[in-house]
């Protein structure tokens, strides 16, 4: 995969998929005729300065993302931010493909399944930590991608009406007001829901299966609904019947599972995690613009956040070095070889409950000298609110120091450095 | 197999031997419901209390384990106490890790509020449990947003610290912060109210007790422990209820309880003909009342059940003869196996016991005088049902 250069293709190109394999960059005429009527309206010094950082202008779009109402339209700004982050979501997408060992899912579908998870990237970002978006989103995009491939796993293995029993409520909801179901019909739905719950109990004997589902079972789901529904809902609406019922809940499984995990297709077409047809939502004339970006050139000056960091790099390198070797192994194995579990698990000869225990307390052990080092040396009290910051800072700088991050040189290099 | 560990979230493993005793203890729920509530609280509970001893070795669950069984069959959630910190434990099988629900009760009753709630995600098949993010009671109270339909507070995941390192090195460096917002006290209950309360709710019937009358009530019902403990031995029809108790005496003046039927209408006349078969016709005349009741075993999806059948021949002035028959209802045949019926005097001793495996019925006779009380135990698969005798 070739990746980008250019400033302008950084926040306006998508990458292409043809069979499973990368195509080349499709350029959306919108973002860049964007980029290039913000980058003539600066004025000439600023232009020059700008125009080949692209950490300002991730920063700038960012800001402006944050700043916006939640709207239907997708902003110019979520666009932008798309573009930018392809690089990330496809090494995310090549790297986890490689640590399943058989799967059904193609790189194509992996990228897809990962930049679905923009928005939660956009938002988990800090920028007030000085961090970086593009090393944010290379370590932030593979976890949420393994989780959703966990997610559809599980999840294929469950019958529809298994199905309902491991939806949360708030996706229930979700899944059928995506259907287009009103506030009311949601609410008498969701009361089937939780009886046909409190009835379709698995048999716990070991690994057996759902009871089959019959007659009866719609006879007691119904005769509890229509109990309830007198205490719960308004009775307005008459009492059901049993082959309603189970019409009813079929329904919703099919629906949540088409919300949730709905069937991938390998498309050929821009891969910019949104609907294609929608037009972006242009706002040049926007008030926000002028004052972020003096708010930004002046971000950008600031020193002592630069020697801050490096401080901060020390410091967790030496917390690093102190850890015993068998934790030091643990969090090699799995920031700088991605390997799974079940690959440390061989590799170590140990069992998978020793090596997430003793891979969670290495880091834990990281993070509280981490922790103690910015009380002593920067006087800093620790706060819950602190601790979590310092943690995110913690797992940048793993994703960092562990090589991650070198998967804009040619990835097979990269490999080899690594695999020693 | 996809288990891909993140060092941010706590990933415990299920041993099969706490499971199966967990799954063991929760058969003593009353509900199909209750029990795999309490079989996925015990799991959790058991197994993250293995996982924090380790670390804090003063690690206890707040409630005494018994206890827990009679909150599980009526609400979800579990706690533990490090030092004077409470955790409570929200487990779930949702495969969408999308939200944290806490029941109202873990939030609202001044005795059970928690400081950390952690939510656990809990996957049985694969054997293991999975402590993905926490919150505290504050946060809860602030930024929740609270569902009356099931009186949850709920915050979506990205409300939620997903990072457990972070919980533990707060715990370790932070002291005790105070994470606990005000909770209003709940009003007192009069005991008579509680009585009534618990008489309403301790039917089995009521699938959801705790949302069939006002939480103020509720709360202040579930906070103390003997009326807890009441209620949970009200809707088992365990015997400190004078109404679980059959009197046989009344049958033989013809008043019968609404659950015990003619024999006609709970066997088919095939399995009334094999039922009278085992007696010989100078004999059966000797029964002047007899009654069935249905019980069900199973689950709602499968269902199993037998029939009960209690005949009486007085012998003597206040002598009955019992006897005792389990046999097959609607279609089958032959029992569902297997099924064991103990018989049992008053103080739980056993009198007789026969077992069956692929049978057309169980039988046992016996003398008794009125006055004289007997229980009769069936038991089939995992379930147990007890039915309490007067003569």
């Amino acid at each position: 995969m070739r990746p980008r250069q250019k400033l302008i293709d950084l926040f306006s190109a998508f990458v292409q998929f043809e069979g499973d394999r990368f195509h080349g960059w499709l350029v959306d005429v919108g973002l860049r005729r964007s980029m290039q009527r913000l980058l003539s309206a600066l004025p000439q010094s600023t232009r020059e300065a700008t125009s080949t950082d692209e950490t300002f202008w991730a920063l700038y779009w960012h800001q402006h993302w944050m700043q916006e109402q939640e709207g239907h339209t997708p902003s110019i700004a979520l666009g932008h931010l798309s573009a930018y982050l392809q690089e990330p979501c496809y090494w995310a997408a090549d790297r986890t493909l490689r640590k399943l060992r058989d799967s059904q899912y193609q790189l194509s579908d992996c990228f897809q399944m990962a930049i679905a998870d923009v928005r939660t990237v956009l938002k988990r970002f800090k920028p007030d930590r000085g961090a970086n978006l593009k090393t944010f989103a290379n370590i932030a995009f593979p976890g949420l991608l393994t989780e959703r491939l966990r997610q559809q796993h599980e999840a294929d293995l469950c019958t529809n009406l298994g199905l309902l029993r491991r939806v949360s409520k708030r996706r229930f909801v979700e899944a059928l007001r995506q259907a287009g179901l009103s506030a009311s019909a949601i609410a008498h739905y969701q009361l089937a829901w939780v009886c046909f719950n409190a009835l379709y109990v698995p048999q716990q004997t070991g690994t057996k299966p759902l009871p089959q589902v019959n007659n009866h079972l719609w006879q007691a789901t119904t005769t509890l609904y229509n109990t309830e529904r007198r205490n719960q809902l308004d009775s307005a609406i008459p009492d059901c019947n049993p082959e309603l019922m189970e019409r009813w809940l079929n329904q919703c499984a099919g629906w949540v599972r088409t919300y949730l995990y709905p069937p991938l297709e390998s498309l050929n077409v821009p891969k910019s995690g949104l609907e294609s047809k929608e037009e972006w939502q242009d706002d040049l004339t926007d008030p926000l613009h002028e004052s972020l970006l003096t708010q930004l050139i002046n971000q950008e000056i600031e020193q002592e956040r630069q020697v801050q960091q490096s401080q901060v790099r020390e410091a967790i390198e030496t917390a690093l070095n102190s850890l015993d070797n068998p934790s030091q192994t643990l969090l090699r194995l799995y920031y700088q070889q991605g390997l799974t579990q079940q690959q440390i698990m061989e590799q170590l000869q140990m069992s998978q409950s020793t090596v997430s225990r003793r891979l969670t307390k290495a880091r834990e052990s990281l993070l509280m000298a981490f922790v103690k080092w910015s009380q002593e040396a920067l006087h800093t009290s620790p706060t819950p609110d602190l601790i979590q910051d310092m943690s995110a800072a913690l797992e940048e700088w793993l994703g960092v120091h562990y090589g991650v991050l070198n998967p804009d040189s040619s990835s097979e290099t990269a490999d080899k450095e690594i695999g020693q | 197999m996809m288990t891909f560990t993140d060092p941010k979230e706590w990933w415990l493993e299920l041993s099969p031997v706490v499971e199966a005793d967990v799954l063991h203890q929760s058969q003593q729920c009353n509900t199909f419901h209750s029990r795999h509530t309490a079989f996925l609280n015990g799991l959790c509970l058991r197994t993250v209390l293995e996982w924090l001893r380790e670390d804090a070795p003063e690690i206890h669950p707040s409630f005494a384990l018994a206890e827990f069984f009679s909150i599980w069959d009526v609400v979800n959630g579990a706690a533990v106490n490090v030092g004077s910190t409470r955790l409570v434990l929200i487990p779930s099988e949702s495969i969408d890790n999308s939200e944290l629900a806490v029941p109202q009760e873990w939030v609202d009753i001044p005795s059970w509020v928690g400081d950390y709630y952690l939510a656990v995600q809990v996957q049985v098949e694969q054997r293991w449990v999975r402590i993905w993010g926490y919150t505290t009671h504050e946060a809860l109270k602030i930024n929740a947003r609270f569902d009356s339909s099931d009186r949850t507070y709920c915050l979506d995941s990205e409300q939620l610290t997903q990072d457990l390192n972070a919980f533990w090195v707060t715990y370790q460096l932070c002291g005790n912060p105070l994470v606990q917002a005000a909770v209003s006290p709940l009003p007192e209950l009069p005991p008579a109210q509680a009585e009534s309360l618990i008489q309403r709710l301790g039917n089995p019937a009521v699938m959801f007790p705790r949302l069939a009358i006002p939480f103020s009530l509720w709360g202040a019902l579930l906070s103390q422990a003997d009326w807890r403990r009441q209620l949970f031995q009200q809707r088992a029809g365990i015997e400190s209820n004078p109404r679980s108790v059959t009197r046989l005496g009344e049958w033989l003046h013809g008043s019968f309880a609404a659950t015990w039927q003619a024999i006609e209408t709970v066997l088919s006349p095939q399995q009334s003909a094999i039922a009278w078969r085992n007696e010989s016709t100078s004999e059966s005349a000797l029964f002047t009342v007899s009654r069935a009741k249905v019980l069900e075993f199973g689950t709602p999806a499968e269902v199993a059940s037998v029939a009960l059948v209690v005949r009486l021949a007085p012998t003597g002035e206040s002598r009955v003869l019992v006897e005792i028959q389990v046999c097959p209802t609607g279609e089958q045949i032959v029992l569902p196996s297997p099924v064991q019926v103990k018989l049992l005097d008053a103080s739980g001793g056993k009198i007789g016991q026969a077992t069956a495996t692929v049978t057309e019925m169980i039988q046992m006779q016996f003398e008794a005088d009125a006055g004289e009380q007997f229980q009769v135990e069936v038991r089939s698969g995992t379930t147990c049902i007890t039915e309490n005798f007067e003569i």
